[in-house]
């Protein structure tokens, strides 16, 4: 039987001199990859690499200077329920490896700044020959590959007159860090349990029961995830590390009689499931979504006229604008080939100027586990590249200071300050992990409010608050009177809430730092206390109001 | 047939089938194909020697297994189908021994291709499958017999002509470190 399995020629004498060329670096490098950890995964993971960094070459063309092995070993768990019954249980277990070759040299290489590399999926079991097959064929195309876009943007290059300066990667000094294996650790009987009860909440809570006909649906989860990444490249870095993430969550949906949708989602995210919130605090969240969820169908719809004036965030609000306004444009992307800016999004040329007002500092800490006594879910010790996390100074007294990146330079920032970070599979992208709003004075919520107050006073108007948000528009927000007193409005949406707002309109920020984890692509923290803007604007959503449901709910049991 | 009626034919069958989620439309059950002209394997062969060297060529093929096919339905297209071998032999009329052959499949028409049975053979084989159309994929089977056609046009399958894995597999694990 025929099949094709040529192998090249024994490779000649210019394959020898490029292994005598390469032979003192690939010396050093062996130096410090001798890691003692008993991993079967790394261990094959290591022979694969070594085989591959001694014999990976197509005749006539270059060698790679740097390979990179990731295994991701994905483990999840989910449950739904949807009107106190549950409508779905899931299970997942993913491993897939990733592959990253560079051909070039530090200075310019075949990287195209999308996050190059092959996936391929991995055994679940340890058989480390299955592996090593899973490695092997991964490589061989991310090689083949990467020789394509070397060759590709040498070419592009050429079109240029000028080219940025800084190195396409950084050079980091090997780490070696191994941290122990998570497993998905929840009593998912008990967390069913309560999804069923939480989702069918509003028909069976005698509290909120008497508008149950209007909800339209009730949907609870839970959700857990654990990630064991082994990371290995011909640098000499060996690496595990795991995170976990687990959240219920608590959805619910209504209109208002004018048609207007109207929703309230909650939840709470935590590194361990014991640090999930309890039942009774979970049941209160549903009792009190359901009560504001009625209280939101009642409520007036904001003004018709446009509102430009003080609103008042709370923590939870603030952290929403500020992943969305702020946060993209402190993670280093590289702008395209030919370009010379210093990265992409808003604060692309703002290094060393004012981005928030001169009271407000951001750090980005990693390494800062816990918080108040809770741990933060965008923790970690060495970042997806394998370089140790830093605490770096974004902003200090409203100048940017400092961008978070990973291996990727870009202009005045050549090394990797520990951000580079990377979902499942994915490649490693310059991102957040734990970040925190600081005030230089602080106020007290009261302080904050009193505030808040003193200029609807001085204006001679109502003024807002806002306390939850749905995406980018408000979801519980407040007219609030000059004398203090409240009303929930709906159907409001924010606008001149930019980058020139964050820089110029916060007036005071608060002493209640609020927790923001996400369990996204990637787990992060943000931690943002409550922001007094002081000039805003709301204006009437104008969307289109769909019919109410023609029929009333089905009659409950 | 579905519920969904076309002229000619005005009630279900019991054959309205489809995925989850899917609207059904009429589909296949277990399909049965039966013959009225059946001959021995070995006789069927022969016929196709036979038929080779009446039309004056060297060889007749005998296709041993598929993988899959697929035909164009759609009243704004030709009404074309192709079958993707696995299995492939060139039957040579002069008597040498059969030759395996890659990368051929069957195309045509249906009217054309099915119209050209000479003969069939005496035992019928099963084909359980997925068929997917209209209303989704579907578990499906068919029963059918060898079949001679007398003409049947064949074309070459897409080659790639990417480059072979550059290095060998890596060696595989001795038996020792199979059992840490």
């Amino acid at each position: 039987m025929k099949n094709f399995r040529s192998l090249p020629s024994t490779p000649g004498s210019l394959l020898l001199l490029l292994a005598i060329i390469l032979l003192p670096h690939v010396g050093t490098a062996q130096s410090t990859s001798q890691s003692k950890v008993d991993d079967p995964m790394l261990k094959a993971m290591q022979a694969e690499l070594e085989r591959e960094k001694e014999q990976l070459v197509l005749p006539g063309m270059q060698r790679p200077y740097f390979i990179e092995y990731r295994l991701d070993d994905f483990s999840s768990f989910e449950a739904v329920a949807n009107y106190g019954a549950l409508t779905r249980e899931e299970e997942g277990r993913q491993r897939v490896v990733r592959v990253t070759v560079r051909i070039g040299d530090y200075k310019v290489d075949s990287s195209t700044g999308r996050g190059d590399g092959t996936v391929q999926l991995a055994p679940q079991d340890n058989d480390p020959t299955a592996l090593r097959y899973a490695l092997w064929t991964a490589t061989d195309e991310a090689y083949k590959n990467a020789l394509r876009d070397y060759s590709t943007k040498l070419a592009a290059l050429q079109q240029f007159q000028t080219s940025r300066s800084e190195d396409d990667f950084s050079r980091q000094t090997a780490t070696v860090h191994i941290e122990p294996l998570r497993k998905l650790d929840i009593d998912r009987k008990e967390w069913e349990k309560r999804i069923i009860e939480a989702s069918g909440l509003y028909a069976s809570a005698p509290e909120v029961s008497s508008f149950a006909s209007s909800i339209q649906y009730s949907t609870a989860n839970i959700r857990a995830m654990t990630l064991n990444r082994y990371l290995i490249n011909t640098e000499g870095t060996v690496l595990r590390s795991s995170l976990s993430g687990y959240n219920n969550a608590i959805s619910l949906g209504s209109q208002a009689d004018d048609g207007m949708r109207l929703a309230r989602d909650n939840g709470s995210v935590a590194v361990t499931a014991s640090e999930l919130e309890s039942w009774p605090a979970f049941r209160k969240q549903v009792i009190d979504d359901l009560k504001t969820l009625d209280a939101l169908r009642k409520a007036p719809v904001v003004d018709a006229e446009d509102y430009h004036g003080p609103v008042l965030f709370s923590g939870d609000a603030a952290a929403d604008v500020i992943n969305h306004l702020f946060l993209d444009n402190v993670e280093a992307d590289r702008p395209d080939l030919g370009t010379t800016a210093r990265t992409r999004g808003a604060y692309a040329s703002s290094y060393k100027a004012r981005v928030l007002p001169e009271f407000m500092s951001v750090v980005d800490n990693p390494l800062e586990a816990k918080f108040q006594g809770r741990s933060l879910l965008g923790s970690y010790q060495v970042d997806d590249e394998g370089v140790p996390a830093q605490k770096v100074d974004v902003v200090t007294n409203g100048r940017l200071e400092n961008y978070l990146i990973g291996r990727e330079p870009v202009k005045d920032f050549g090394i990797s300050n520990g951000h580079g970070r990377a979902a499942p599979g994915a490649p490693a992208h310059s991102r957040s992990g734990v970040l925190i709003f600081t005030s230089s004075h602080p106020l007290s919520p009261q302080e904050l409010n009193n505030q808040l107050l003193s200029m609807a006073k001085e204006q001679k108007r109502d003024v807002y608050a806002v306390e939850t948000m749905g995406g980018e528009a408000p979801r519980l927000l407040y007219l609030v009177h000059p004398d203090g007193s409240r009303q929930l409005v709906r159907g409001a949406a924010f606008d001149e809430l930019d980058n020139r707002s964050l820089r110029s309109e916060i007036r005071a920020a608060g002493n209640d730092p609020y927790v923001n984890d996400s369990l996204g692509v990637l787990p992060q923290t943000t931690i943002v206390p409550s922001l007094l803007f002081g000039d805003i604007e709301v204006k009437r959503a104008t969307e289109e109001q769909q019919k109410l449901p023609y029929y009333p709910p089905p009659p409950a049991k | 047939m579905s519920r969904l009626p076309i002229a000619g034919f005005s009630a279900s069958n019991g054959h309205g089938r489809a995925e989850t989620g899917r609207m059904p439309t009429g589909r296949q059950g277990n399909l049965i194909v039966s013959s009225s002209k059946t001959v021995s394997d070995k006789d069927l062969r022969q016929m196709l020697i036979a038929e080779a060297k009446r039309q004056g060529k060297p060889y007749g093929l005998y296709f041993e297994d598929i993988s899959s096919g697929f035909a164009v339905t759609s009243r704004r297209s030709p009404q074309a189908f192709q079958v993707i071998p696995l299995v492939v032999y060139r039957v040579f009329v002069d008597g040498r021994p059969d030759e395996l052959v890659r990368g051929v499949s069957i195309v045509g028409t249906p009217q054309a291709a099915l119209t050209r049975i000479v003969a069939t053979g005496n035992k019928q084989d099963v084909f359980n499958g997925i068929c997917g159309a209209e209303s989704g994929s579907i578990p499906v089977s068919a029963v059918a017999p060898a079949m001679l056609v007398s003409e049947i046009e064949t074309q070459r399958q897409a080659q790639g002509n990417a480059r072979p894995p550059i290095l060998p597999p890596p060696p595989a694990a001795t038996g020792k470190e199979n059992k840490r």
